[in-house]
Order: C-alpha cells, then sequence, then structure tokens
C-alpha cells in the first residue's frame, strides 16, 4: 500500500522535519503513528496524503512512485485516500451534506447516488438532523464527524486520521474507533496519528513512532518511555478501558 | 469522467465592483468600435461619391469668358477618352451648393460664381489628368482640374489612421481587461485558498478546480458587458436625439451605420470570453506553482 524509502522531508530551506524514513504499510493495516508534538507526524501524513513531496528518498503509494509521478496523476490518488484533518478543515459555506458530499461529486458519481450514501452515513454518524447545517454552527464533535464522514464517504483504500479524538469526549471517541476498525476489516489500510495513549493502549494495533523527525520504531513492542515525557499526553490506561462498547 | 464542482461560495469572490470595471470596458471598446468602422464608413462613403470623377472649375473674370472658355473646355472632354459624360452644372446647383455659406436666393449678381463641369468616367479607368488639363487649358486658360486624388489620398490616410488608432485602443482595453481580471481571479484564489487547497486534497482535478473560477468570471463578463452595452445604449439615444435637434447637413450623422450596431451587439462575446479565459488560465497557473 505504502513504501517509505529513506525519506527525508524540509520545508523551504529549514531543517529536515523528518529524515530517513523507511516503512512499509501492507494493504489493509491498521497502524498507529505516535510521537511528541512536533515529532513530525502531521508532516509524515502529509507526506501520505500527497500535500507534498519529499526533499528526497523514495515514496510508493499503490503502486505509484509518488516522488517522480507528474502532477496531473495525483488527483486519481488522492481520491484513493481519505483525510481526517486535525483541524477538520471543513468548507464553512456548505452544508455538512456538500461537505460530505464533495468527494463524491469531485469524483463524478450521479447525484442520486451522492444523495443516497451521504444521508446514509450521516445518519450513521448521528448527524441526520444536522445535515443541512454550516460548519460554523456545529459542536466541535459535529465538526469532527463530518470531517470523518467526509473522509470515508469514497470508501478510500487509505484513510488517514491527524489526532481524529483531540475534541472528542470519551464515548465520540470510542466510537469513531471503532468505525476505523470497523473500515480496517473491509479492507481499508487505517493509519491513525495521535499522542492519545489510550487510544493507542486500547486497540492492538502496530505504532509508528516518530521522535524528532526519525522513525524510532515500528511495531508494538516500543517502549513508552519517550511519551512518558510528553506532558500532553495522560498516562497510559489499561487496555480495557478504549475497548468497552467495541464489537468482539 | 470527472465533472466540474462548485465547491465557492455562493458570495462574490472578485467583489462587487468588477462587473462594473468590466462594464467600463466594454463601453470604452464599442466606442472604439464606433470610431473605427463608423469613421471608415464614413470615408468610403466619401470616396465612393469622389472616385470615377472630376470636376472642371472655370473662373474666368467674366460671365462672357466663362461661357465661352466652359464651351470649350466640354468640347475638349467629350470627346477625350474614359470620360463617360461631362456636363455644366446648372447655376441653381451651385447656388445650392454656396446656400450653406450665404443663405438660400442671396447669392448676388455680382458675385462671380464659377462655371463648374461634373465629369464622370467610364468606371475602373484611371485618366491620366496632365496631358488632359494640357489640353483644357490651352482652350480655356482660367479652368482648373481637380481630380480629388488629394482629397482621396487624404481620405484614405485619414481611414488608415482612425482604424489603426481604434485597433491600438481597443488592443490596450483588452490588455487592460486581462489585468484586471487577473488580479481579481488571484484576489479570488487567495481569499478562497482554505477551500481550494482543500477540494484539490481531496482529489479535484486542476481543470474542476479552475472550472468553478472560470464560471464565476464568465458571469462577471456577461454582467459587465451587458452594463456595458447599456451604456452605449444610452449614448446613442443621446447622440439620436441631438443630431434630431441640430438638423444639419454641414455635420455628417452622430449616428454609426447599422452594421457597426450589430459589431457592438456581438461585443458581449468576446468579454465573456476573454474574463472566463484569463481566469481559467490564471487558476490553472496558480494552481500548476501549488504541489
Amino acid at each position: 500500500m505504502i513504501r517509505f524509502d529513506n525519506v527525508g522531508m524540509r520545508y523551504g530551506m529549514g531543517e529536515e522535519v523528518l529524515k530517513d524514513i523507511s516503512f512499509t504499510l501492507e494493504p489493509g493495516s491498521f497502524h498507529f503513528l505516535t510521537g511528541k508534538s512536533g515529532a513530525g507526524k502531521t508532516s509524515l501524513l502529509r507526506l501520505m496524503y500527497l500535500a507534498v513531496r519529499p526533499s528526497r528518498g523514495l515514496i510508493q503509494m499503490m503502486g505509484t512512485d509518488v516522488v517522480t509521478a507528474p502532477r496531473k496523476t495525483l488527483p486519481e490518488l488522492r481520491r484513493n485516500v481519505g483525510v481526517v484533518f486535525q483541524d477538520y478543515r471543513l468548507l464553512d459555506h456548505m452544508s455538512a451534506f456538500d461537505n460530505v458530499a464533495l468527494p463524491l461529486r469531485i469524483a463524478g458519481a450521479p447525484e442520486s447516488q451522492v444523495t443516497e450514501q451521504v444521508e446514509e452515513l450521516l445518519a450513521w454518524v448521528g448527524l441526520k438532523d444536522r445535515m443541512q447545517a454550516r460548519p460554523p454552527i456545529l459542536s466541535g464533535g459535529e465538526k469532527q464527524r463530518v470531517a470523518i464522514a467526509r473522509a470515508v464517504i469514497n470508501r478510500p483504500r487509505l484513510l488517514l486520521a491527524d489526532e481524529p479524538t483531540g475534541n472528542l469526549d470519551e464515548d465520540l471517541s470510542r466510537r469513531l474507533v471503532h468505525l476505523f476498525l470497523e473500515l480496517n476489516k473491509v479492507g481499508t489500510t487505517v493509519v491513525v496519528a495521535t499522542h492519545d495513549l489510550r487510544l493507542v493502549h486500547g486497540i492492538d494495533a502496530p505504532r509508528l513512532h516518530l521522535a524528532d523527525g526519525t522513525l524510532a520504531g515500528t511495531g508494538d513492542a516500543l517502549a513508552d518511555e519517550d511519551d512518558a515525557t510528553n506532558d500532553e499526553t495522560p498516562a497510559p490506561q489499561p487496555e480495557a478501558a478504549m475497548l468497552e462498547g467495541l464489537p468482539g | 469522467m470527472a465533472r466540474s464542482i462548485d465547491f465557492l461560495p455562493k458570495e462574490t469572490i472578485h467583489g462587487r465592483l468588477l462587473p462594473w470595471v468590466v462594464g467600463v470596458m466594454v463601453f470604452l471598446s464599442g466606442l472604439a468600435l464606433v470610431l473605427g468602422l463608423g469613421l471608415q464608413a464614413l470615408t468610403s462613403g466619401w470616396k465612393a461619391g469622389l472616385e470615377n470623377s472630376l470636376t472642371v472649375q472655370i473662373i474666368g473674370p467674366d460671365q462672357g469668358v466663362r461661357d465661352q472658355e466652359a464651351e470649350a473646355a466640354l468640347a475638349v472632354l467629350q470627346d477625350w477618352p474614359g470620360v463617360e459624360n461631362a456636363s455644366r452644372m446648372p447655376v441653381s446647383d451651385i447656388e445650392g451648393l454656396l446656400e450653406p455659406w450665404l443663405g438660400s436666393g442671396s447669392v448676388p449678381d455680382a458675385l462671380p460664381v464659377p462655371v463648374l463641369i461634373e465629369v464622370s468616367l467610364v468606371p475602373g479607368t484611371q485618366i491620366d489628368l496632365v496631358p488632359l488639363s494640357r489640353q483644357i487649358r490651352t482652350v480655356a486658360p482660367s479652368a482648373r482640374i481637380d481630380g480629388h486624388d488629394r482629397w482621396l489620398d487624404d481620405l484614405r490616410v485619414l481611414a488608415r489612421l482612425v482604424q489603426g488608432v481604434s485597433a491600438v485602443i481597443l488592443g490596450l482595453i483588452v490588455l487592460a481587461t486581462i489585468t484586471v481580471i487577473v488580479f481579481a481571479t488571484r484576489a479570488g484564489l487567495a481569499a478562497q485558498r482554505d477551500a481550494v487547497a482543500i477540494v484539490h486534497l481531496i482529489g479535484a482535478e486542476d481543470r474542476q478546480i479552475a472550472g468553478a473560477f472560470q464560471r464565476r468570471f464568465l458571469l462577471v463578463g456577461i454582467q459587465g458587458a451587458l452594463l456595458g452595452l447599456a451604456g452605449l445604449g444610452a449614448l446613442f439615444l443621446a447622440a439620436y436625439t441631438a443630431s434630431e435637434i441640430i438638423q444639419t447637413d454641414m455635420l455628417p450623422s452622430l449616428l454609426p451605420p447599422t452594421y457597426v450596431f450589430y459589431a457592438l451587439l456581438l461585443l458581449p462575446l468576446p468579454a465573456a470570453l476573454i474574463t472566463m479565459l484569463t481566469a481559467r488560465f490564471t487558476v490553472k497557473r496558480a494552481l500548476g506553482d501549488m504541489n
């Protein structure tokens, strides 16, 4: 699905924010991306959702070398990637319905299909009665659900989420993780960037851990030393807390 | 096949004044067209009247000499190859020509009015005036031959000059319009940067994004063109009213010929095309600079 090989990235002439990143994500896998604030999580996600190209190294996504791929081939790749942005990035002048419909309309889906799928998904995330509301009058949690609905409406092959539970209460976080797991079960590759250790410890999934722009390790056996020093992060909770309410 | 999407806010993205700016441009280009085409029509009308004709003036000191010289000159002219017809202009017509300056029926008998001989040529023939005037001068020393060449040449130069000037004015207006639209598009693009970035990241192609802007600017072009045409309409109405009031033969009609009006009615097309394509090109270029 994704292969990074010695990827480095810098903004302008600044220092490299990512150095020598190498990893492979298999199709249908579920990964957490962890690390302190400023460790490079968002930059790594930006590379994955093709907002930027790396300064060096090789990135392969869904069989395409995105470093050398011509610009006009990227939209097609992007349509296979769903992104939940940390700040939602909804279009304020559009209703929740139109925001969620956007990826389908961009992909050229017929309007009947757009209506059906969007209504169904918004009902599923509990926004059936808020479909015509615009983001400025939605609460933080509602906006986040709209953002999530927009990210998954197209059934992307890759779902990237940047701090998706940042503004959600525990109950909503659980439901959200549930949704991600469900999508993962049907084959979507999922990467969740978070420093919410309750989330990480609640799910048995491998981690990509970033520290100072380098990949400190992959796999689930990683020590939590780095996280323990992160004052933004609450102390690790027992796994059971996160799994409550999840099926199976 | 990806279709175009409208992701821009319903409210204006280019400022409310832009259609007015385009309107002014359309109005000015309309004036330039009227100047170029209208004056060209006027000069070609004059030219058609002057080509294939000569005028011989006999300005002898007294009536007897003038009549005598006129008869002799007519005889030469009627036999000259290429001359279709030569006839003396009746005195009443000459007085008619003087009327705008002297008033009707008031040509004093003491005023020596020259004899005018109108000569029409076989269409398409060119007559060398030098031998003809030499021949006429031998029988009518006070004759002056006017082949209208000087006038025709001047008119040709004037027509070309006016056409050139109006073409330059039109070109400048188009350039100014393009510049204004480029700036307005860039401003709109900057104001909508977040929206553009979002649709870009969820897979919109450049032409879909450009299409959304293009539609807005097409509307601007149409609105502007209608405003400009309305202004031109008001101007011509005023000119028509003025020419009804002035009622003079001394001035050419203040209104351009009909085909110029048809040309003006076509103005919305280039206006809409220019605004639309400029916006499209500007957006595509700006997007090309993005990753």
